[in-house]
């Protein structure tokens, strides 16, 4: 018998979170050849290299307003899209973070709430304020949930930047 | 889907004359997949290490390859291995430019 034998390789990068391979998939490579032998064209067919694919966790926060919100002492709002950034599908635990470094502007964190009618709007009574710990429905990969932090800003705070959510 | 072609001739030293008639194929493929990994040795150079890709993340950089083998007696000509990118897979952009690379199904 007379065996020669080579690879031949490609090299290749999974694609990217936002166009990712499920988490849980399998990804399966199999190659092809033709050739001549004794004057006859053949095909062969190579088994499958299957690469199975894992989760990977990732995910964005960020502001639905378009610029600094103006607020008076009292109640107020601010908004925010949570994108799963990972290959599968999560829940994410919610913290806003209102103490802004470098000046006292701290406002008073009421709640997180998820707008449950997808107005990206906060609607009182609609969008209910999630319990601790604030945690997010389920998104699927590449899934979004727009959510409210609702805050109290005391009469006499200096100005400063909103908060900022986490 | 993308394809990574590669064209060969081979030849066997030695090669008895052609089986008339032969029906089993003497040519043998076999895919493989390795995950390659860069790790950064005592002296601060760069190692590329390839594993066995269980499990993968987005993101992670595979080496596809197709191993060949003549395993008859007869002469293989025209040579051509085709191996398709996954359509989860992306070719990198830093792959050896000599490597010939088609996006219509090997046709050109």
């Amino acid at each position: 018998m007379c065996a020669v034998g080579g690879l031949c390789v490609a090299f290749g990068a999974l694609l990217a979170p936002a166009h990712a391979a499920p988490a849980g998939s399998v990804i399966g490579s199999t190659a092809s050849a033709t050739y001549g032998a004794a004057g006859v064209a053949r095909s062969v067919l190579s088994d499958t290299a299957p690469v199975r694919v894992d989760e990977l966790l990732d995910v964005a926060a960020s502001g639905l307003d378009a610029g600094p919100v103006t607020v008076r002492p009292g109640p107020a709002v601010l908004r925010f899209v949570i994108c799963n950034t990972g290959n599968g599908p999560e829940h994410f635990v919610l913290d806003a973070v209102t103490a802004v470094a470098g000046n006292g502007f701290d406002a008073g964190a009421d709640g997180i709430a998820i707008d449950s009618n997808g107005n990206e709007a906060y609607d009182a009574g609609i969008n209910a304020i999630l319990p601790a710990p604030a945690t997010t429905p389920s998104l699927a990969a590449d899934g979004t949930q727009a959510v409210f932090v609702l805050l109290t800003f005391r009469a006499g705070s200096p100005m400063a930047q909103p908060p900022k959510s986490t | 889907m993308r394809n990574a072609i590669l064209g060969f001739r081979l030849r066997c030293a030695g090669m008895a004359a052609p089986v008339l008639g032969q029906t089993s194929n003497p040519l043998s493929l076999t895919a493989c997949a390795k995950l390659e990994r860069v790790a950064i040795d005592e002296q601060g150079n760069r190692q590329i290490e390839l594993d066995d890709p269980q499990p993968v993340v987005p993101g992670d950089r595979l080496v596809l390859g197709t191993r060949y083998a003549n395993d008859g007696d007869t002469l293989i000509e025209n040579f051509a291995v085709s191996n398709p990118v996954p359509a989860a897979v992306t070719v990198a952009v830093d792959i050896n430019p000599a490597l010939p690379i088609s996006v219509d199904g090997g046709k050109a």
